[in-house]
Order: C-alpha cells, then sequence, then structure tokens
C-alpha cells in the first residue's frame, strides 16, 4: 500500500527530490508550497522540477547528495 | 450498467454506483464530519472535484504533475519482516534492509526504524540493540529517518503494568481510582518516551514519530504531548512527527489537559494546536473509515476534516492513510483503485502537506 | 430525568426518580426517562461530548434509579428480557470499546455478561450455557485476533447451542462481510448500533 500512495502522490524520495522537500518540512516546519520553493531556489530549478527524476538525477549527482543506482549518467553522456 | 462506476465499501468488497448515488454519498460524508467536528461542509467545486476522481475510469489514478508531496512511511520495517501477527509479508530481511528496500527501492520520503512490538516501553530493555541499529541505519542512508513507536499506555496497566487497569475500575465504577491510574501511566510513559529518544538522540537519530497517539484514550494524548514538549526542550532540532490513532481522543479520564487544555473530545482540527504547542514538526490527522458505507462517503468524511485540520495547523500536516483510515478501506490489503484516488483526493482537495 | 441522568450525578437521578414515582407506572419511569437518558449519554459520548467516566456514572445512577424502583415494577417484568454474555477474545487485551458495549446495552435494558477481555473460547460456552444467554457479543480488536470470533461460532454449533444464541461481532477489523462471512447475525459499528441491533435480533 505504501508503495500505491507514493507512487500517486510521492515525491518519491532520492528518485528526485522528495528526501530535500522532507526535511524542510521536518526541520523548519515549511508547508508544502514553502517547502518546495524554498528547494527549488536553492536548487536553480522550478518546483515541478522537484518530482522530476530527468532533471533531478543530474543535480544529485552534481551536489553529490545521494543518488540510487552506481551509475554517473554523467560520465555517460 | 452503462452509467454506473466502480468504488469500494468501506470494507473494501466492490460495487457499483451511479453518478448521483455518488453525489449524494459524497454530500452525506461532508455533512457528517461537518456536523461532528463543528467544522465548514466542503464546497460544491470540492464535491465535483472528488466526484470526478472517484469516477476516473482508470484503475490507478495519480495527483497532477508538480503536486507531489512527501510521503512519509510509517510502522517501521514490519511491513518487510513482520510475518506473525502484524500486517507484514513475512519477508526475511534485517532491518537495515527493510530501511533501505524502502529507500531505494520503494523511493519513500521518509522512514522509520521501529521494534518489533512497535511499543515505546519494550524499547526499554533492549536500548542498546535499538542505538546500535538506528546508527548502522543512519550511516547507510540519505533519507529522513525517524524512530517510530506507539505509546500505548495500554501496557502500563494489568496485566501488563503496574498500574491497575482502568477498564476495570470504570467497570466497577471506580472513577477516581481509575483516573489515578490513568495519570500515573501518563507520567511513567512520559518519562518512558523521552528517555528512549534521548539515548537515540545520542547516535544521530533524525527524529521521532510518535504513531497512533490517543490510541488507549486521552492518557495517551497527554503522555505523547508532554513527552514532544521535554523532547523539543532538550533537542530543538530533532524533527518530531505526532501521528493520531483515532478521530476523536477517547476521554478515558475526562478532564486530562495540556497547557489548559482538556484533551478528550478533540477533533483533528483541535488536535493539531496541542501538538504545535507541544513542539511537534508534522502532524498527522486520523479519520476512521466506516466499513458499512462507501469510499465515496467515507473519503469525503475524511477529505471535510483533514482539510479542516490543515487550515487550522500551522505546521505540515501529513494525513494517515493506512489500512481503515483517511478514506482507505478497513481491508487487508486495500485496492489498489481506492487508495490511490484517496491519495489524490487529501492532496488535491484537502491540501495535506505530506501523506 | 432525562436531564438527571445526563448530568451523570446519582443524587439527583435518585431525587427525579422520587418525584416521579407518585406520577408514573416504574417502567414508565425507566423507559422514558432513565433509559432516555441513557441514550442520549450515549450520543453525546459518541459526538466527543461526554468521556467514558461520564458514560459510567450516568450508567451507575442509572443503575441506582432501577434498584428504587425494584419493589414497584410488576412481577411478570422481574426478569430482563434477555441476556447476552460480552467479551474480547482470547489473545486480545483490548477492553474499553467492549466495555462501553456492555454498558450501553445494560442500561437498554438486557441482562449483560461481560466476562472481560483476552477470553477463551470455553469461558464464552461456560458463561452462556450458565446465563441462559439468547446472544453472545464477540469483539477483537487485531486482524490476527479476528478468528477467534469465527472459533466462538463454531464452538456454538458443537455444543448445540448455536439455534438460540444470536451471534453479535464488532471491534475495528471486524466488518459486515466479515460478519456475513463467518455466520454471524449482525455486526455493530459502535456501542449505539450494538444496542439497536440487539433489540432488532432479540425484542
Amino acid at each position: 500500500m505504501p508503495i500505491s500512495h507514493i507512487m500517486a502522490s510521492g515525491l518519491t524520495g532520492m528518485r528526485a527530490a522528495g528526501d530535500l522537500v522532507a526535511r524542510m518540512e521536518f526541520s523548519e516546519n515549511m508547508r508544502i508550497n514553502e517547502a518546495k520553493d524554498y528547494v527549488a531556489r536553492k536548487l536553480g530549478v522550478e518546483a515541478i522540477d522537484l518530482g522530476d527524476e530527468y532533471v533531478m538525477r543530474e543535480i544529485r549527482e552534481e551536489l553529490d547528495i545521494g543518488v540510487l543506482t552506481s551509475v554517473r549518467i554523467q560520465d555517460e553522456y | 450498467m452503462a452509467n454506473e462506476y466502480i468504488l469500494r465499501m468501506g470494507d473494501g468488497e466492490r460495487i457499483s454506483m451511479t453518478r448521483e448515488q455518488i453525489i449524494a454519498d459524497l454530500r452525506e460524508g461532508s455533512a457528517d464530519a461537518a456536523d461532528l467536528g463543528d467544522i465548514p461542509e466542503l464546497s460544491g467545486d470540492e464535491l465535483d472535484k472528488l466526484a470526478d476522481i472517484i469516477m476516473d475510469s482508470n484503475r490507478i489514478v495519480s495527483v497532477e504533475p508538480g503536486m507531489q508531496v512527501p510521503v512519509t512511511h510509517d510502522i517501521g520495517t514490519l511491513r518487510i519482516d513482520g510475518d506473525q501477527g502484524n500486517s507484514g509479508v513475512g519477508i526475511p530481511a534485517s532491518r537495515l534492509t527493510g530501511c533501505m528496500m524502502h529507500e531505494r527501492g520503494f523511493g519513500a520520503d521518509t522512514m522509520e526504524l521501529g521494534h518489533i512490538d512497535y511499543s515505546f516501553k519494550p524499547v526499554k530493555p533492549v536500548i542498546a540493540q535499538e542505538q546500535q541499529a538506528m546508527e548502522v541505519c543512519q550511516e547507510n542512508m540519505t533519507i529522513p529517518l525517524l524512530y517510530g513507536a506507539m505509546p500505548n499506555l495500554g501496557l502500563y496497566y494489568t496485566p501488563d503494568g503496574p498500574f491497575e487497569n482502568p477498564g476495570d475500575l470504570l467497570k466497577a465504577f471506580k472513577i477516581n481510582e481509575a483516573r489515578e491510574s490513568i495519570e500515573h501511566a501518563g507520567d511513567h510513559a512520559t518519562r518512558d518516551m523521552t528517555w528512549i529518544m534521548q539515548h537515540l538522540q545520542k547516535v544521530g537519530c533524525d527524529g521521532v514519530n510518535f504513531d497512533t497517539i490517543g490510541a488507549a484514550g486521552d492518557g495517551d494524548f497527554y503522555a505523547s504531548l508532554y513527552s514532544i514538549k521535554a523532547l523539543r526542550e532538550e533537542f530543538p532540532d530533532i524533527y518530531i512527527e505526532a501521528g493520531m490513532a483515532g478521530e476523536c481522543t477517547l476521554g478515558m479520564h475526562g478532564e486530562l489537559e495540556f497547557e489548559g487544555n482538556v484533551l478528550a473530545g478533540l477533533w483533528p482540527h483541535e488536535q493539531v494546536p496541542l501538538a504545535e504547542e507541544a513542539g511537534a514538526n508534522v502532524f498527522g490527522p486520523v479519520c476512521n473509515t466506516n466499513t458499512s458505507k462507501s469510499s465515496a462517503w467515507n473519503l469525503a468524511r475524511s477529505v471535510t476534516f483533514t482539510k479542516a485540520t490543515v487550515s487550522a495547523s500551522n505546521i505540515p500536516c501529513h494525513v494517515n492513510m493506512g489500512m481503515g483510515v483517511g478514506g482507505i478501506p478497513m481491508f487487508e490489503t486495500p485496492p489498489i483503485d481506492a487508495v490511490t484516488r484517496a491519495s489524490k483526493a487529501m492532496v488535491e482537495v484537502a491540501g495535506v502537506d505530506g501523506v | 430525568m432525562s436531564d438527571a441522568i445526563v448530568s451523570c450525578k446519582k443524587d439527583q437521578v435518585l431525587a427525579a426518580v422520587e418525584k416521579a414515582r407518585g406520577e408514573l407506572e416504574a417502567p414508565d419511569i425507566i423507559e422514558n426517562g432513565l433509559a432516555a437518558g441513557m441514550n442520549e449519554v450515549g450520543t453525546l459520548f459518541e459526538r466527543g461530548k461526554l468521556f467514558l467516566p461520564h458514560v459510567m456514572m450516568a450508567a451507575e445512577a442509572m443503575q441506582a434509579g432501577v434498584d428504587e424502583l425494584k419493589g414497584d415494577m410488576p412481577e411478570s417484568s422481574d426478569k430482563a428480557a434477555s441476556v447476552i454474555v460480552n467479551g474480547t477474545v482470547e489473545g486480545d487485551v483490548h477492553d474499553i470499546g467492549k466495555t462501553i458495549v456492555s454498558t450501553m446495552l445494560q442500561t437498554a435494558g438486557f441482562e449483560v455478561h461481560d466476562i472481560g477481555r483476552d477470553a477463551p473460547v470455553a469461558d464464552f460456552i461456560a458463561k452462556i450455557k450458565e446465563t441462559d444467554a439468547n446472544m453472545v457479543g464477540v469483539s477483537a480488536l487485531m486482524t490476527t485476533t479476528l478468528p477467534g470470533q469465527k472459533e466462538v461460532i463454531e464452538a456454538l454449533e458443537e455444543e448445540g447451542l448455536r439455534d438460540k444464541v444470536k451471534v453479535m461481532v464488532g471491534g475495528a477489523p471486524a466488518t459486515n462481510s466479515w460478519a456475513k462471512k463467518i455466520g454471524a447475525d449482525c455486526y455493530a459499528e459502535n456501542a449505539t448500533e450494538a444496542v439497536s441491533k440487539a433489540k432488532e435480533l432479540l425484542l
């Protein structure tokens, strides 16, 4: 069931930027839109990119903040 | 049948209803919550949106791109390795493996480590093991990792604890004795939960999830709030999630207070200010599923309560959406069509900050 | 009378009973005064306006009122209409909901024998036989203890008691479908529904 929730409405953790948004909610009591805006601003992306694996994979590699697989896509292209 | 839509009863059984029946149930469910909680009913637009979600022709629905929210995961890794006597799927795996599966395999936004009993009290004798497990998990993981457990005041009463069972005392009309027993248990639970988290903070734990607060009534809520307050004072940066057990705080005692507020009989939108005042970062409101009503009735009722809670809150609200709560059917393996509809409705209509 | 019960104060209830005595028959006082007040208490409890201690205080006050009126009752109404055994299945220590159900059934006029929590099947059967019960309430609050409700029904069948004893099931994981599946006579969502279902089946 948690996977159903994650697929339906989750930010998908380290696949994208869910862990970062969650950290802002937990550490600063930020509501969802404030947390997304804050993280997006810090990363220099739009809020919609925070749930986008394509955008976030590269950013996570660049910043070395954890990715799911061992392949570095930046080396591939 | 062309004009009928497939949905679920509160117990998960598949049913079909017409658009008119669905809308009637949505109105009734929302009105029931509004009546009980003295909160606004959903607007016509919101009910229409819920109807659209329910009547979507796809089996699985999801939020619109950009609307995603963090999904916090509770019950520790029991869902993976639990086998007998709980809702786990019985896959032999260490708790570290279970946590990492959620992080790396399932895409959870936060995770938690929990004890096999999932209550705070039994953690005391094995605190060293919990510290070790927490330390290893933290070293191997990136997403926020909380320690999760239930306050479960029931374990402080006979036959499991030192204090006489208030249920037995109340049955014997010993009201004052029952209240004293709840107060003693509440104070002990406050001390135990605080002590356990003090030890887990020493090994770098991100925070704590007080799960199913109030399951044993207002004493349970009392103990949790005072423990949250103590932890916030001692650890200003600890992540604290306060997740409730039910929609209305059961008044076992009836007169317990937190900072001058009576705890019994509070609905979710009245509970959240207290969790916030105690020092919680995230609140988990609950609305119970009625198994004799349709998922339309249950979802509208849950969304109405949750929307009022989100509106009354200054901290993020991560609505509880497990089996039998938050518009999810009361069934061991809740149907995915119902789960994803409830998930989308909570995000897009109730406006929750997380699930 | 109703207001006195809702006040949860025994002395007020006894005073109201004393006052009503000269004007109304005892069964009328119990049904339209005391029991009606208790119904109101049940409603307020479910709405989060009154709490468990109040329910128990009101029940105690009602019992005192009924005791006071016992001597005025007609001979034929001496015995309770129906007898219900209520308990939580073995392995399950949850007690609160079941106790509330017992209290509300009792105040609705049923003779209730609450055998407590963590009750073995044999205890259900023994109490049913001992009290010549017409109904058994079987509570379970965990998915893992839910099968205990089915075991009680099977034991009733083995003992040849099933035809004369109605079975009501309840508790968080119990549902209407589950009740049908295991052959129970009804499922109750909460204490108020337990009372109305018991009345439907027994009265």
